[in-house]
């Protein structure tokens, strides 16, 4: 039996957020990976991360698995790797869903 | 006793944890340290986190006895909230002083003795340092230890327990 006693779902996900996040972290930092995110992408990847978390976060209430970990993948995924925010971003502009940037003044 | 047969995930998820820098840590100490949600988030394997966080939602275990609250609360504190934080601390000065004062006896009669200390601080700057040092072995350290160990932990867990031992 394993020495690593399991903490539960909320917990454990946490604490594996973290740990991807900050491995994720030293390898965009030191390949110099991040795209720059605009004022609209950091909003993006804010809401996704607090959709993420409250997806998660209520996955017991709702006793749903796939809520649980849609939740957990998708506040994961655009924490640790912000990159994704930008392409989404790019995706809703494409959409119109969100406007585009304005052109700079000549 | 006979020892349960486990799956293929607990197989792997086990390999991974056994050797981990957390592991490492933990056997070096004696157990005494390593153990916790705040070794776990920074020098846990995250292959058999992930392993172990879809067990947990699969089986909805939802809550455990152990608190994560204080691993995430550290882990939060440190990387990459600390490195971004660095720059926007203020160069605060905070002066300190301190005075001692006594009396002694002599042959002269009692004579009083005092001194007072006056220090500046710079904790902006200190701090400032101390944050980029951080977040620089953090990233070291991830790279060139955890990330690798961790991978070919559970790569040669994910062999082993195909083929078995």
């Amino acid at each position: 039996m394993s020495t690593y006693a399991s903490g539960g779902f909320l917990p454990d996900a946490a604490s594996t957020t973290i740990l991807v996040w900050l491995l994720a972290w030293g390898i965009r930092r030191q390949g110099e990976l991040d795209i720059g995110l605009d004022r609209a992408a950091k909003r993006v990847r804010w809401l996704a991360v607090g959709l993420g978390v409250a997806l998660a976060s209520a996955a017991p209430k709702l006793d749903s698995v796939w809520c649980a970990l849609g939740g957990w993948v998708l506040a994961t995924a655009f924490l640790a790797w912000p990159n994704f925010a930008h392409h989404l971003t790019s995706l809703l502009r494409w959409a119109r869903i969100i406007p585009n940037r304005a052109a700079p003044a000549p | 006793m006979l020892p349960q047969a486990q799956s293929y995930a607990d197989c792997v998820k086990n390999s991974g944890n056994e050797a981990s820098v957390q592991a490492a840590l933990r056997y070096i100490s004696g157990g005494r340290i390593g153990n916790g949600a705040f070794f776990s988030a920074l020098l846990g394997n995250p292959i058999s986190g992930i392993i172990q966080t879809v067990e947990d939602a699969t089986t909805h275990s939802w809550w455990g006895a152990g608190s994560a609250a204080a691993g995430t609360g550290l882990g939060l504190a440190g990387g990459n909230v600390a490195t971004a934080a660095a720059p926007y601390l203020p160069p605060v000065v905070v002066g300190v002083s301190a005075s001692v004062s006594a009396q002694v006896d002599g042959p002269s009669g009692v004579a009083a003795i005092s001194a007072s200390f006056n220090a500046v601080v710079p904790i902006g700057q200190i701090a400032s340092g101390a944050l980029s040092v951080f977040g620089s072995a953090l990233t070291k350290f991830g790279n060139l230890v955890t990330l690798p160990v961790s991978i070919t932990a559970s790569a040669f867990g994910a062999i082993t327990c195909t083929v078995g031992p």
